[in-house]
């Protein structure tokens, strides 16, 4: 019941992002037929307005591209035309890897310096990993991966810097791994930063909990009383303001892969911009959508199984 | 099968299975250094049970927790000694207090809903304890888990092993917390105030299952409650706390019928009647307790005591044995005496108190 409100609300937020995509890059200038066409001539103007309906009402033009779209047509690029789905396939892998590794990379980190300044709240480490939030905080991505660029690839010469052969993760994962490190952790600073707060926050008052105590009661280690008991009750608006920052998440790939020169969508999306390309701007934006949508299904999801309260269950 | 070896085995020893000497507690906090626990010292023969009793602020949790060791770890200081079978409990760093606590001391507490973490089954609260000190394997813990369920009184336990906490009712959850408790078999158990935010009956059926485990299991018990007339029939001894001292010692027939202490028959005739409900408030002592980190030069209840002399609140009176050894208490005018009586006496025709 919940499950199927929750897909049926993400329907409608899609169909609304759609609408408003359209709508606006609708009203980027250019006339489509008339970029596609370029010095072709009349014949093929007319030819590409009756093929794109742009003489038809705006909400006809609409639901024609919506079909379209939901039969996996998304178009052509511009120049060259190449179907926008073939260009799509071959950038997405980064950017998803990018987030979800950055996201592997924030946790990891996160959870363990959050537990331990729950554990001795006000001390020396609770103190500087706070302070360090803060100030990474408050650092854009523009500026942590130069930063980062600057450090680790070419004063360590720990990583390699923009511009490198990214190997596919499958065909060779270490370098892989390698090489997509530091655009990941430019991503992840800033998530480390709002999961460490979050988490220590919610770690602090949960270590509080009577149930802490009864697990000590019981004789068990710190760090079974940490992991077992005390991290799963914590998570929850850490989970919560994960699923909002998702957005930010993915304008922060497209800065990190512009950084770094990483062909993902953000590529796609910018080159698509400067060349007035409306149909891969759509394109983008909804599968952008699509992705945030799933996202905070899947956040949706993790909850209730964290929760069992959420849960319908019989009671004794 | 795989059990390890527990770490410490602790034998019966001759003597109490535990004593209590001098026992002090002092929280460091903004308001100063609050001695929730002020010298107590007390014996607990092994199978009996001990009931703590005292209005709320007293120290009744202060001092069960500090028996056990399980404080906070800082702004805390814990002086005094307390041994439990022959081994010292107050030098014990902390993990070698857990190989005791859960296995040889376990704790209920007071609110059995809050006591239960939310967001684990219940088998496995049940078993952590037993994988964890005893090593059972998964299989064996299950087993004996479905068998506690079983002996604290709840139905189907094999199916129930896999529910939430928030799926039982706050009874059945304090049988829950009682049966984990119970797991490894300990020599003493802890009660603080266990049936606190129970209704009369159900309160009742657990201070039942807990008497009838600790005669099957052949446990010590420390039961503690602000609740005189609910602890009377179920303890061997009683200790009437106030202030954070021990002002009464006996036990509970001799506590009963030769009251000494003024505040004891104070609690006694305040002790609410069984159809009032388990947690209420004792308001029938007027009055309130003494500031924990500002007591008071002499007696400690001098400003509420219906028999107090000018005496009382210059000089501090000193435990001293009743009528059988066993009974001590702590007042310079008191109950059931000549002293006593003319003191009140003095007092009445003053007009002074009550
Ligand atoms: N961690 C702590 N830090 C500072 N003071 C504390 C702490 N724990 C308890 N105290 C103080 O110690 C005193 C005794 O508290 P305690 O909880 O032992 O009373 P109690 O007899 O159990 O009362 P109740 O019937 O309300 O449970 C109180 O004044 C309390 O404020
Ligand atoms: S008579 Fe004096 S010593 Fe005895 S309880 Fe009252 S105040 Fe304390
Ligand atoms: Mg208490």
């Amino acid at each position: 019941m919940v499950a199927l409100r929750r897909v049926g609300e993400g329907l409608v937020t899609l169909f609304l992002v759609a609408l408003v995509t359209y709508f606006f890059t609708s009203k980027m200038p250019g006339n489509e037929a008339a970029v596609i066409c370029g010095p072709s001539g009349p014949a093929c103007i007319r030819h590409e307005t009756a093929l794109l309906y742009l003489n038809h009402p705006f909400f006809a033009r609409f639901f024609h591209w919506l079909g379209e779209l939901f039969q996996g047509h998304l178009g052509l690029t511009l120049a060259p035309p190449i179907p926008i789905s073939t260009v799509l396939l071959a950038a997405y892998p980064i950017t998803l890897e990018l987030i979800i590794y950055s996201q592997v990379i924030a946790i990891v980190v996160a959870i363990p310096a959050a537990m331990y300044g729950a554990l001795r709240a006000n001390r020396m480490f609770d103190k500087v990993s706070t302070a360090a939030s803060f100030a990474t905080l408050s650092l854009p991505n523009f500026i942590v991966g130069p930063l980062l660029v600057l450090i680790f690839a070419v004063k360590l010469a720990w990583f390699p810097g923009p511009a490198s052969n990214v190997p596919s993760l499958w065909s060779d994962p270490g370098q892989n791994l390698y090489v997509m490190f530091l655009p990941s952790l430019t991503l992840a600073v800033g998530s480390i930063a709002v999961y460490q707060r979050l988490l220590r926050a919610d770690m602090i008052a949960t270590l509080e909990e009577d149930y802490i105590l009864m697990a000590r009661a019981k004789g068990l280690s710190t760090a079974r009383i940490l992991f077992r008991h005390a991290l799963r009750p914590s998570t929850f608006s850490t989970m919560t303001v994960g699923g909002v920052q998702i957005g930010g998440l993915i304008a922060g790939a497209i800065i990190a892969e512009t950084v770094f020169s990483l062909h993902g969508l953000g590529s796609v999306l910018t080159a698509a911009v400067a060349a007035k390309d409306l149909p891969t701007v759509q394109a983008v934006t909804i599968i952008v959508a699509v992705f945030y949508i799933l996202c905070n299904l899947l956040i949706d999801f993790l909850y209730t199984l964290i929760d069992p309260r959420g849960r319908r269950g019989r009671r004794a | 099968m795989g059990a390890r070896r527990r770490v410490r085995e602790v034998r019966p020893t001759d003597g109490p299975l535990l004593e209590v000497e001098d026992l002090r507690t002092y929280f460091e906090t903004r308001r100063g250094l609050v001695k929730a626990v002020d010298g107590v010292s007390f014996e607990l023969i092994a199978g009996r049970t001990l009931a703590i009793v005292g209005e709320s602020g007293s120290g009744k949790t202060v001092l069960s927790r500090s028996v056990m060791g399980l404080l906070p770890q800082r702004n805390v200081t814990r002086e005094g000694r307390v041994r439990f079978a022959g081994l010292d409990l107050v030098g014990a760093p902390e993990h070698e207090l857990r190989e005791l606590w859960g296995d040889q001391i376990a704790m209920v507490f007071q609110d059995p809903v809050t006591s239960l973490n939310p967001v684990v089954r219940i088998g496995r609260q049940i078993t952590e304890s037993l994988r964890h000190h005893v090593g059972m394997s998964r299989s064996e813990a299950r087993a004996a888990a479905t068998a506690l369920l079983r002996s604290v009184g709840i139905a189907e336990p094999e199916q129930r092993l896999r529910w939430y906490p928030h799926q039982f009712s706050g009874g059945m959850c304090q049988r829950i917390v009682i049966a984990s408790a119970i797991a490894c078999g300990p020599q003493l158990l802890l009660a603080d105030e266990p049936t606190t935010g129970l209704d009369v009956t159900v309160a009742a059926q657990i201070l039942d299952l807990l008497q009838r485990l600790q005669h099957e299991r052949q446990m010590s018990m420390i039961l503690v409650s602000h609740d005189l007339g609910l602890v009377a029939g179920r303890s061997d001894d009683i200790i009437v706390m106030y202030a954070g001292k021990v002002v009464e010692k006996a036990p509970t027939a001799t506590l009963l019928s030769d009251t000494r202490m003024p505040y004891t028959e104070a609690l006694l005739r305040s002790a609410p009647r069984l159809t009032d409900g388990s947690h209420r408030r004792l308001p029938t002592i007027p009055g309130a307790p003494p500031d924990p980190s500002d007591y008071p030069a002499g007696c400690r209840f001098a400003s509420r005591c219906a028999y107090a002399q000018p005496r009382c609140a210059e000089e501090e009176p000193p435990l001293r044995p009743g009528a059988v050894p066993e009974h001590t208490y702590a007042c310079w005018y008191p109950v059931g005496t000549p002293h006593g009586a003319e003191a009140l006496e003095l007092n009445r025709a003053g007009g002074a108190v009550g």
